[in-house]
């Protein structure tokens, strides 16, 4: 016996993990290996719709970002992402379109919508729609723990769903991928408050977001990525991994994304509740599955209580204001409270600078003689 | 590179419970071991005093062997646990009455460590299994039952954790009377049936095949275990329903 199966991520699946000299030579070489073109094609043609009112529709991540980076570990590359875009406009798909909703970055900062954000870190719009999940917010009964509640309307219509993610590490499962990428589709802005808590589970909504509206394929952006205790909003010291990783099931490109941080993937939430819903596959790795070096996971200690912590809302919407230390000064702080909260957040920066540091080269002389 | 992922391997929350009992296991034996050295200043005087610095060190080791296997051997991590607590009460009264500031001290981290362990012990079956239907408890039960029905009824292929998340799952899904039977039935097996061969020890703690034996034994004691083989008619039923539509999804392929 077996959990549910899935039709799009019960099955076996690859997953390409591709280098190259520069970004987008890897993403092309991805997108080549993985037959990323072929997939695209043979489900238009599934589809009987004229391509051009074939919808794509891609979800980087974006909303996470607070200020703009030059290989920022933090968003997904914009450049990735548009390069991506003229790949399938070359070949007729002209009705593409990438998605954000907003998030709890609301709690601390004014005008984040998801345009303007993604304006901030290089998106032009141009070929494309930049397009904001909460603002567009319709019914739907997703079942499960979410029952009847909203969702983004471009999304739902979507013919082409593409979760475009960023390689980095988190506090509260350890590592982020294109399935956690998803929940980033969930439409309200106030996620602690809908999507984590009593009853709830951040993870249960990110499957069964995925779940319901499946995502057809895959691709994480691992060539800038963030580690450390804050990797998935801020990382000092970016790695240099330069590897895209492409997949056409992105239960299988997350097993494997955390196979190459040396970790179990099973311990990440979102991975446990995908394999109690979907079921084991069997995986094939084609690329360097050497874990990434130098690289720090977030420990169990601190997953281990975020898990207990993020049960209480009030103290889960503190600690996101409170530590909420850097932004682009287009968004101005939410003014209430502001002149306790600007204090945590000067303390967060103080800490910060002495906390992180680079990694030791010692540690590289103790994996090589392990 | 080909391989199939591992579903049934540790939650993070239970590996953090092997690494709490690992930690305060040693902790413990080394207090102790300290304790013994310079014996006037680490503890109480007296025989209780020698008494509690003994029973640190035993208390200590059956940690360090629960935490060896959080599954295999968590036997030893109930005998750890339940211990751990009685032996922070006992370092807290010590080290109230008379006054000794390490007593009390060493009294109030046990207390901590251990409510720490309980909780994140609790939350371990919680976050990695979810149950929809069980308690935290019950479900642990479900696991073991789990892995004598399936054995007893020839499909070793079924890994006896995804039978009680399927089983529980299932349950869920219904708004029948059958919460109350399986309270009720859970209940006995778990504290009351292990009595029948001889081992006043909860169910879930047991080996299969004396776990085996107890579903026997309660068989032909039909008008106790009433509640008992119910339990395991629902379970049945349950298991073989999701038999038949995971093999009806199959087919549909």
């Amino acid at each position: 016996m077996t959990a549910t199966r899935h039709p799009v991520y019960s099955r076996d699946a690859t997953v390409h993990l591709v280098g190259g000299s520069t970004k987008l030579d890897a993403l092309e070489t991805a997108l080549g290996e993985s037959r990323f073109y072929d997939h695209l094609e043979a489900h238009w043609r599934n589809s009987k719709k004229r391509r051009e009112s074939f919808q794509i529709v891609i979800k980087p991540n974006i909303m996470t970002a607070s200020v703009r980076e030059t290989d920022s570990p933090v968003y997904t590359d914009p450049e990735l992402v548009e390069r991506l875009i003229a790949g399938m406009r070359n070949r007729g798909f002209t009705n593409i379109a990438i998605v954000e909703s907003h998030n709890v970055y609301d709690y601390a900062y004014r005008g984040r919508s998801v345009t303007a954000v993604a304006e901030m870190v290089g998106y032009s719009a141009n070929g494309y729609r930049i397009v904001d999940l909460t603002e567009e917010r319709v019914p739907f009964d997703y079942g499960s723990v979410l029952g009847r509640h909203v969702v983004g309307k471009t999304w739902r219509d979507a013919d082409h769903r593409i979760s475009f993610a960023k390689n980095k590490t988190h506090w509260q499962c350890f590592y982020t991928a294109c399935i956690k990428n998803v929940y980033g589709c969930l439409p309200e802005w106030d996620k602690m408050k809908h999507y984590h808590g009593k009853g709830i589970e951040y993870y249960q909504t990110a499957a069964l977001m995925a779940d319901r509206l499946p995502v057809h394929f895959g691709l994480l952006d691992a060539w800038t990525s963030g580690d450390g205790f804050t990797g998935h909003v801020r990382d000092a010291n970016p790695n240099s991994t330069k590897t895209i990783f492409a997949s056409d099931n992105i239960f299988a490109l997350d097993w494997v994304a955390g196979e190459k941080m040396g970790l179990d993937p099973a311990h990440n939430f979102v991975i446990q509740e995908a394999l109690h819903r979907w079921g084991p596959i069997n995986v094939t790795r084609r690329g360097d599955l050497t874990p990434w070096y130098p690289w720090r996971n977030v420990g169990r200690l601190p997953v281990v209580t975020l898990a207990w912590m993020e049960e209480f809302y009030w103290i889960s919407r503190f600690f996101s204001r409170a530590l909420a230390s850097q932004q682009d000064k287009r968004f101005r702080p939410v003014s209430r409270f502001q002149w306790l909260f600007g204090v945590f957040q000067w303390l967060t920066r103080l800490t910060e600078r002495l906390l992180t540091r680079k990694s030791r080269p010692i540690r590289e002389r103790i994996r090589e003689a392990v | 590179m080909t391989g199939q992922m591992r579903p049934y391997g540790m939650g993070v929350v239970e590996a953090f419970v092997g690494d709490l009992s690992r930690w305060v296991g040693w902790a413990m034996v080394v207090f102790a071991a300290a304790a013994t050295v310079w014996r006037s200043g680490l503890t109480p005087d007296g025989f209780v005093g020698g008494l509690l610095t003994g029973a640190t060190a035993l208390v200590g080791g059956v940690l360090l062997l629960g935490a060896g296997g959080v599954r295999q051997n968590r036997s030893a991590l109930d005998v750890g646990f339940v211990t751990w607590v009685l032996l922070a009460l006992g370092w807290l009264v010590k080290g109230l009455v008379p006054f000794h500031a390490i007593g009390l001290g060493v009294g109030t981290v046990l207390t901590l460590t251990a409510v720490l362990a309980w909780v994140a012990r609790r939350h371990a079956v919680k976050t990695r299994y979810n149950p929809r239907f069980f308690s935290t408890r019950q479900f642990e039960t479900m696991i073991q039952l789990a892995d004598v029905m399936i054995h007893r009824v020839g499909q070793s292929d079924d890994h006896p954790i995804q039978v009680a998340v399927d089983t529980d799952h299932e349950l869920a899904k219904r708004a029948d009377t059958t919460r109350g039977q399986l309270r009720a039935g859970f209940f006995l097996l778990e504290w009351v049936a292990p009595i029948l061969v001889g081992l006043p020890i909860p169910f879930s703690d047991l080996g299969t095949h004396t776990r085996r034996r107890i579903l026997q034994k309660a068989a032909r004691r039909r008008r106790i275990f009433q509640p008992v083989l119910k339990c395991l008619t629902i379970i049945s039923n349950t298991h073989r329903m999701q038999t038949l539509k995971e093999g009806a999804n199959r087919g549909g392929e």
